[in-house]
């Protein structure tokens, strides 16, 4: 958001000038989506869940069976099965009858309830209660966290950690993303050597490019060291104008302070 | 910017380009500012625009 301010101001113009480049884009694997753009809706196939899950432990009940239940007339239930995680049904729960259900477990639909262990009171075979229960007590239900088809990552959103979570839920291995940008970094000046080579007297290491390359990959780019340009107008204009025709985006490092203003204006100019 | 701690920006064609002063930390606070802003441009990414990061900082200590 522009907060009106002269840097604001600043930032907003010259976002304004760019294009955007929403058309193209590349289809990319889920374990290289880290830092990338989506460039399109990722959708849910499916409902998620995909079933009724329980999201507790516990008793599974007809919700009806549990009513008037109180302290002074508690309700037993005759334990009948379990239900585990990887169950690929669960049976209707019959009257006055109960299923042991594991937390994620799938559920049937209907008017039944989860009772919390420490709401019954299991002696062998048979559970009881001292209060009643609403339907679908702690269950969760079929596509409460996404119906099919509905959004589950918009484009435009730089993926995270949690974003390929999300779309590895729903079985998704390849998305849309945008291109990444090309940039070429350049360092200037006569003074400035590679960072690896020895100092002399009044030489400045280049820690620039390779700093301004990380943060164009941590940005979501794809950083071009060019290397360092003396101080040599014309040499410089040619490598630029060469470079712009493989990159998406220069970066010039140097050269900027007030002596060296005229030398990278006139730079632009020529290039520009 | 600050005196001394210029930027400049232009575009070729469709290309922008970013000069940042050579003074490392003005290097990487002037690409922070208008090279993520305009990456974030070029991959149609929904971020606000960057914050400067020395914004809140107090100023230098005056000389008594």
């Amino acid at each position: 958001m522009n907060d009106g301010s002269p840097l604001a101001d600043a930032q907003q113009q010259f976002v304004d000038a760019l294009s955007n480049k929403t058309n193209e884009t590349e289809i990319c694997r889920l374990s290289a989506a880290l830092g990338r753009t989506l460039a399109s809706d990722v959708q849910a196939p499916t409902d998620m869940p995909p079933y009724h899950r329980a999201i507790v432990e516990g008793w599974l009940v007809n919700s009806a069976d549990t009513q008037g239940a109180d302290e002074g007339s508690p309700i037993s239930f005759n334990i009948t099965g379990n239900i585990i995680p990887g169950d690929e049904s669960c049976p209707v729960p019959g009257t006055g009858k109960a299923l042991r259900v594991a937390t994620g477990s799938i559920v049937v639909d209907g008017p039944v309830a989860i009772i919390r262990p420490w709401e019954g009171k299991e002696d062998g075979n048979m559970v009881s209660i001292t209060r009643p229960f609403p339907p679908r007590f702690f269950i969760e239900e079929q596509g409460y966290d996404l119906k099919q088809d509905a959004t589950a990552v918009a484009a435009g959103t730089i993926i995270s950690a949690a974003e390929i979570g999300t779309i590895a839920s729903l079985g998704i291995d390849e998305i849309e993303v945008a291109r990444a940008p090309k940039v070429t970094l350049f360092a200037s000046g006569d003074e400035v050597i590679p960072y690896t080579d020895p100092l002399k007297p009044g030489s400045i290491r280049d820690s620039n490019s390779i700093m301004l390359a990380s943060a164009v990959t941590e940005a979501g780019g794809v950083p071009v060291i060019a290397g360092i340009m003396g101080d040599n107008f014309d040499k410089f204009v040619a490598a630029v104008k060469t470079a712009i025709e493989s990159s998406d985006m220069i970066v010039i490092s140097g050269g900027t302070a007030v002596g060296g203003r005229d030398f990278i204006s006139d730079l632009l100019k020529e290039v520009g | 910017m600050r005196s001394g701690r210029p930027l400049i920006m232009g575009k070729a064609g469709n290309t922008p380009i970013i000069c940042v002063a050579g003074h490392p930390p003005e290097a990487l606070r002037g690409f922070n500012l208008f090279g993520v802003a305009a990456i974030n441009k070029l991959t149609d990414r929904d971020a606000e625009l960057p914050a400067d990061s020395q914004n809140n900082q107090a100023p230098p200590p005056q000389k008594p």
